[in-house]
């Protein structure tokens, strides 16, 4: 499974592509919505992890721009806040799970693979629950 | 905005930076257990679980940071009560160090003016610079001299120092450099104005991208 991670806290996200790496998953990250874009326009992922609240191109204006250039790429949305701001995830069946930080790394695990069930290829551990 | 409002901001703004350090510690723990679990014990392997390990450590303190802040609001945000001027004051009631405030700020709104890409920057102030005044009205006077960066479009560097300047105590504040800085300084010269948060506190011009905010003392805004 190819996985694009993108938010502008790199030290949340480099650990993050990391760990998946570890497990077998080709995982990117981009820090900011116009490298996401280049990237999307090069090699578009199985499922993009998106933050909602990013300093310049933020969440919403991103959606757009996905939704217009990428309407079927599943996008599992990552906030800061319970409730991410201006973000209505009925309008946008693209959006398959809203997370708030910080993580639960198996639960999120099992988002991506039922997101992209054929595409998995490492099955989380038992047991792993940092 | 009232006091309460300008509080709501600034815990909102600080509890979205705790969810960010959480989410560091967890991952950088997280990858420290796997490459435990899954390294080949190589010097590389070794490196990178010292670099989480110390992430980690460094995430631990940016917490403790925020928490004082947190702590800092909770004690002497409105309103008013007992317990209002304990945590700004030390023994010296009905003031407050400026210099402390706006650190605390700094941190405090950290998660906004990162949202407009201002980068807010805070002088270290070794000495207490005490003011006779309570904190949130001061606390007010400087998220409505941000709001004036955002309200430009953001993309300036923001310096905050506390200080006395010909007898008055307040806070130098510098715009320097970044894409809107010239946006910047005409918005924050229209607020010659009275500040929001004290009704007679004025940001004054002091010089190019130079301004002084004098807060007036016993000030409630």
């Amino acid at each position: 499974m190819d996985i694009l991670l993108v938010d502008d806290e790199l030290d949340f996200i480099e650990p993050l592509a990391q760990r998946l790496r570890l497990r077998g998953y080709k995982a990117r990250f981009a820090t900011n919505g116009e490298a996401l874009l280049d990237q999307l326009a090069k090699s578009p992922p199985d499922v993009l992890v998106l933050d909602w609240g990013m300093p310049g191109l933020s969440g919403p204006i991103l959606l757009e721009r996905i939704h217009t250039g990428w309407p079927t790429l599943p996008l599992v949305i990552l906030s800061g806040y319970n409730t991410p701001k201006g973000l209505r995830q009925e309008n946008w069946p693209q959006i398959r799970e809203v997370l708030t930080k910080p993580l639960h790394f198996n639960g999120f695990l099992e988002i991506l693979e039922g997101v992209c069930p054929s595409r998995g290829n490492t099955v989380p551990q038992q047991g792993d629950n940092a | 905005m009232s006091h309460t409002a300008c509080m709501a901001r600034l815990l909102a703004s600080a509890v979205h930076d705790m969810r960010n350090i959480l989410a560091v510690i967890r991952e950088s723990a997280g990858l420290a257990q796997d490459i435990t679990r899954f390294g080949d014990g190589s010097a590389a392997s070794r490196k990178e679980l010292e670099i989480s390990l110390d992430e980690v450590r460094r995430q631990v303190v940016l917490a403790a940071q925020l928490a004082e802040g947190l702590e800092f609001m909770a004690q002497n945000g409105p309103p008013r009560g007992s317990l209002s001027q304990s945590g700004a004051t030390g023994d010296k009631s009905n003031s407050c160090d400026l210099a402390r405030v706006c650190r605390l700020f700094c941190r405090m709104a950290a998660r906004q003016a990162r949202a407009a890409q201002i980068r807010l920057e805070c002088a270290e102030n070794t000495e207490p610079v005490w003011m006779e005044s309570r904190p949130m009205p001061v606390l007010h006077c400087l998220l409505d001299v941000l709001d004036s960066c955002v309200s430009v479009g953001g993309k300036v560097d923001l310096h905050l120092a506390a200080t006395q300047q010909e007898g008055a105590t307040g806070i130098a504040v510098r715009v320097s450099g970044g894409d809107n800085e010239a946006l910047a300084l005409s918005a924050l010269t229209a607020c010659l104005r009275p500040i929001q948060g004290m009704t007679c506190a004025r940001l004054l011009s002091t010089g190019p991208g130079t301004f002084f905010l004098v807060l007036p003392t016993g000030e409630e805004g």
